[in-house]
Parts: structure tokens; C-alpha cells; sequence
């Protein structure tokens, strides 16, 4: 692999297609959306992947984890997430997550061990949602409306700006380099 | 020597910045993507370098069409339709 260049990694918000006609009498508003690009270990292609900070896990839709051979059998906790209107039960299994910078290849990256859960049904048009374990707590994650970005730094980097210290033990550093 | 534009001055002196240092800060652009995508609607799409080279109905069919042809890197993600929904989180 490619060593990945050293943070803070600057992601674009990326445009959802056709969502300015939902909006006709603003001219020029559009969805857009705070996204960035991840894989798992042995996928040959990345992944849109949704920074969702209100969401508590990180999601994948079925077909990743098939692709990978993660198998919900493996799950270390279930819980029922309320998705669509409906109770979904979600199988959380022990799995690595890749972060890739922008405009990298596949083999740039950046990799962490987390829960993954596996989502059955997906409706997204991205196949993965990065929540607060498994990706908020791995990195110092910053969305600004106005720069219209998505800028992802090391954990610590938080601590730094703004005085306050991190609770909770450090999670292991992701590795640059697996 | 140009001197620094006046706007970028005023942004300066409001956000507490140097004129220099807003005069040497760039703009973001949202990615926008390719024009390509109108007519693949409901469908998943592999993209780079902003192109769409490959399409299929499903993303496991995507998968495995690149493996077949030994294309690496590309990012997948279905292409919304015209009258789906916003989705929020996982909708």
C-alpha cells in the first residue's frame, strides 16, 4: 500500500443528483452532503460513505458485508434500530473499516478495527453511514456548512483546538500502514 | 504589487484574521457529479477520475463486473431517482 499523506484530510461535500428540483423556487439550493470514501479489507473498490454524527453505530448495507464474508452469525450484540418507520434488528459484528484521503487509489488508507452493522434493508444511495463508534470516535471530525467541506484529523487534534480533554481511554491510533 | 482586494480585507478584520492569510485561503466547491448519471437512475454506478465507467442494476452485479475486467479504485454508489425521496441517515 501507498503511505496516505498526513492529515487533515479535506473532503468536498459531493451534490446529490437532482435535488435542486425539489427545491424550485430557491434558485441554486441543492442537497448536499458530507461524504467521504471508505472500503473494507479485501473490496477492490471504495465506498460513498455518509459522515452521519447522529447516528450512534456505523451501518453497512448487506451486499458489503457479503462481499467481505462478514457474517451476521459472528455478531457480538443485536440491537433494534428504528429505521424507515420500522424496528430493525441490526447484527453488530467485529470488522476493519478503511478511510481512504481524497483522490487516492484503493491502497492509500487509513484502517481501524470497530463494530460494523449489518443492515438488511438499505435504501441509501450510499452503501455505508461512518456514526459516532466506529468513526467519531477514531477521529476529530469537522463539518462546515459554509466551507462546504468535511475535514477529517487525528483523534487528539480535538484536545488541541479547543482545550478539552478527551474521556475514555485513547482508542489505538489507525494505522497508516497495516 | 497587487494590493489585497478590499472584501478580502473586510472578511479579514471580521473574522480576525490578517488580510494576507484570507487573501491566501481558498474556496470549496461541492463535487458535482457527472452529467453522465442522468438516465442511470435507480441503478449503481462506479466513478473515477469524475467518469462513470461501469453501471449496473445492482451493486453486487457492479462487484463483480469490475473484478471481471480487473478495474480497481472506483467508488460505487447508487444514483438516485428523480422523484425518490431525501433520504435522511438510512432513511
Amino acid at each position: 500500500m501507498a503511505p496516505a499523506s498526513p492529515f487533515p484530510w479535506i473532503f468536498p461535500y459531493v451534490e446529490d443528483p437532482h435535488s435542486a428540483t425539489r427545491y424550485p423556487s430557491e434558485s441554486g439550493r441543492s442537497v448536499l452532503r458530507p461524504f467521504v470514501e471508505v472500503s473494507l479489507p479485501g473490496m477492490e473498490q471504495k465506498l460513498a460513505a455518509l459522515v452521519d454524527s447522529g447516528s450512534e453505530h456505523t451501518l453497512v448495507a448487506r451486499w458489503v458485508a457479503q462481499t467481505v464474508g462478514l457474517d451476521p452469525a459472528d455478531a457480538v450484540h443485536s440491537v433494534v434500530l428504528g429505521i424507515s418507520g420500522d424496528d430493525i434488528r441490526v447484527d453488530l459484528v467485529p470488522g476493519r473499516m478503511r478511510l481512504h484521503p481524497p483522490d487516492s487509489d484503493i491502497d492509500t488508507y487509513v484502517e481501524w478495527e470497530t463494530e460494523l452493522g449489518i443492515v438488511d434493508r438499505w435504501r441509501p444511495t450510499w452503501s455505508v453511514l461512518l456514526g459516532q463508534i466506529g468513526f467519531f470516535d477514531r477521529f476529530t471530525v469537522s463539518m462546515h456548512r459554509g466551507a462546504l467541506t468535511c475535514v477529517v484529523e487525528g483523534w487528539g487534534k480535538f484536545d488541541e483546538r479547543f482545550g478539552i480533554r478527551l474521556a475514555g481511554p485513547s482508542p489505538p491510533n489507525p494505522r497508516f500502514r497495516p | 504589487m497587487m494590493g489585497v482586494p478590499l472584501v478580502a480585507k473586510v472578511r479579514g478584520w471580521l473574522s480576525g484574521r490578517s488580510s494576507l492569510e484570507v487573501d491566501q485561503m481558498r474556496t470549496s466547491e461541492p463535487i458535482r457529479l457527472p452529467e453522465e448519471i442522468r438516465g442511470a437512475e435507480g441503478r449503481w454506478v462506479a466513478l473515477k477520475d469524475g467518469k462513470i465507467v461501469a453501471v449496473q442494476d445492482t451493486p453486487s452485479n457492479l462487484y463483480a463486473y469490475l473484478h471481471s475486467r480487473k478495474v480497481t479504485g472506483t467508488t460505487i454508489l447508487r444514483v438516485p431517482g428523480e422523484e425518490e425521496p431525501e433520504l435522511v441517515g438510512l432513511g
